[in-house]
């Protein structure tokens, strides 16, 4: 037996169900900034969000997910993807990133940001500022009739302007009443390449650049996904539909909290 | 969360793991084979299958998978894959695929076999003889360095040698604690192209291919694949493993039923 190919086109029953997904997903995120600082565990910060989610009678959807043991995903510095909440403490200058997804009447809303610890260096706000547009470059491109590879095209090229290196190893996912399925949305890409757009398909674009190469390695864990050569790492993520005329961001945070600084 | 594209490298206890669950998914096949004869409903086909893999203290993974109703897929005749079971009689001179994966102890074990219904055509006994060859063709490539591309060459070389199409739409795909993974397999392909085979991979092997173009349909139900001249296809899937020096098929039939005729 295969997973289906086929890329679903939701209708506006679908849309609605998304908004209100992608809308607590950002919630959450917007919940969390307040109490990244140094000094808190991961695991503390993974607890906020789950309650948060859960008290919203959402459920989070990377709990037990392939057997994944937390509701979210947090990656600090070289920790490009997948992190595992822990005890880890945070300290002054560490950029982290928070990866939620929620289930909301059988919808999946998913996102990401990146936070900053007290004061980060110069580097690590460079990169953070350049994922941020790199995942821009590639919603913009959004729209009937674009491909798949328009979107990572983009994103690779704004990328490498800035001599960041654009992860290969992951990618983003169609989403819709399940967590990951077709299309795979490369951060990387020609032109005119991969499967084309149509209204009501439903996806992630969630880029990873690192400062140094774009290797990856996975730890004995199984999940926790590092650069190779331990150089920094950051990713955003938005939730998006194609449109009859190009995009809606369904993840968008309601408190403007889009990129650090959010104080 | 990402999509990972990363392939899982699993060691000497996960081997044991897939072992036992194809084994199981072949002998589910074998006990089915002498109940697959004119008169017999799809349904019925389905059930005794179901109750001999719970039986033995298993699931059948496409029970509820993404929706699918049915324990089994059966297709039949011009059906290319993911057949639903239902109140289908067959007749004399049809042919059927039967896919069967178990949920062993958390592997997946996955292979399905093509089995005649009484007597059928010339066209029909080639076409399953030359997919058994093609997915074999496949199989004897796998070793560490080849690579995913050198696969799909060696199936569609051999099966558009005998002037028989392989259908492009679905795909093998790494298995193992998941029933769907990194890598895809493609049944086409240029060599030399793709993923590099290292010893821990596991994967499905498992073309289809048509009597007529390799264009398929999806019927309204969401599931059933078509030809869409509705020429005949047939399928045959193995679960292997790369291995030092080679390859390790986790889905041999014990009772040596590996194509038709089977008795």
């Amino acid at each position: 037996m295969h997973e289906p190919k086929k890329i679903v086109i939701h209708d506006q029953a679908g849309y609605v169900g998304m908004r209100k997904a992608g809308r607590l997903a950002a919630e959450t995120l917007d919940m969390i900034a307040a109490h990244v600082r140094p000094g808190v565990t991961t695991e503390h910060l993974d607890r906020l969000c789950h309650d948060f989610i859960v008290g919203h009678g959402a459920v989070p959807a990377p709990l037990n997910y392939h057997g994944f043991p937390k509701s979210t995903c947090i990656s600090v510095n070289h920790v490009v993807c997948h992190g595992i909440p822990g005890d880890k403490v945070l300290q002054d200058g560490d950029i982290l990133n928070i990866d939620v997804t929620t289930i909301v009447d059988g919808w999946y809303g998913d996102t990401s940001r990146m936070y900053v610890v007290g004061e980060p260096s110069v580097k690590a706000s460079r990169l953070i500022e350049h994922t941020f547009n790199a995942m821009w470059a590639g919603i913009q491109v959004v729209k009937p009739g674009a491909s798949v590879g328009d979107i990572g095209h983009a994103i690779e090229t704004y990328a490498h302007k800035h001599r960041l290196a654009v992860v290969e190893d992951f990618c983003g996912h169609g989403i819709g009443r399940v967590f990951q399925t077709v299309p795979s949305i490369m951060n990387t890409g020609t032109p005119g390449s991969g499967a084309v757009l149509c209204e009501g398909m439903f996806f992630t674009i969630e880029p990873m650049l690192n400062l140094g190469r774009a290797d990856v390695k996975i730890l004995g864990d199984g999940w926790t996904a590092v650069s190779k050569d331990r150089s920094l790492s950051a990713q955003f993520e938005h939730s998006i539909a194609v449109t009859s005329d190009g995009y809606e961001v369904f993840t968008q945070s309601p408190e403007g909290l889009d990129k650090p600084p959010y104080v | 969360m990402s999509q990972s594209r990363t392939i899982k490298i699993h060691g000497p206890d996960d081997f044991e793991g897939m072992r036992k669950a194809g084994r199981l998914a072949a002998q589910t096949l074998d006990i089915v084979t002498p109940h697959v004869k004119p008169g017999v409903t799809t349904d019925e086909l389905n059930t005794i299958c179901h109750d001999f893999i719970v039986a033995h203290g298993a699931q059948p993974a496409p029970l509820n998978y993404r929706g699918f109703p049915k324990s089994i897929c059966t297709s039949v005749n011009h059906v290319v894959c993911h057949g639903i079971p239902g109140d289908k009689k067959l007749h004399d001179g049809d042919i059927i695929n039967l896919d069967i994966t178990v949920i062993l102890d958390g592997w997946y074990g996955d292979t399905s076999r093509m089995f005649p219904v009484g007597e059928v055509s010339v066209k029909a006994s080639r076409l399953i003889d030359i997919t058994f060859e093609a997915m074999w063709e496949g199989i004897r490539v796998v070793k560490p360095g080849a690579t995913t591309g050198d696969i799909g060459h060696a199936i569609q070389s051999f099966a558009e040698r005998q002037r028989c199409s392989v259908v492009r739409d679905f795909c093998g795909h790494g298995l193992g604690r998941v029933f769907h993974d990194a890598p895809n397999i493609m049944h086409y392909g240029e060599p030399s192209t793709g993923h590099r085979l290292e010893e821990g991979m596991f994967f499905t092997i498992e073309p289809m291919i048509n009597l007529g173009k390799y264009d398929v349909k999806i019927l309204s139900d969401g599931w059933t694949a078509v030809t869409k001249d509705r020429s005949l296809s047939a399928q045959f899937e193995h679960s292997i493993a790369v291995t030092s020096d080679g390859y390790e098929v986790f889905t041999q039939s014990p009772e040596g039923l590996d194509k038709p005729p089977y008795g």
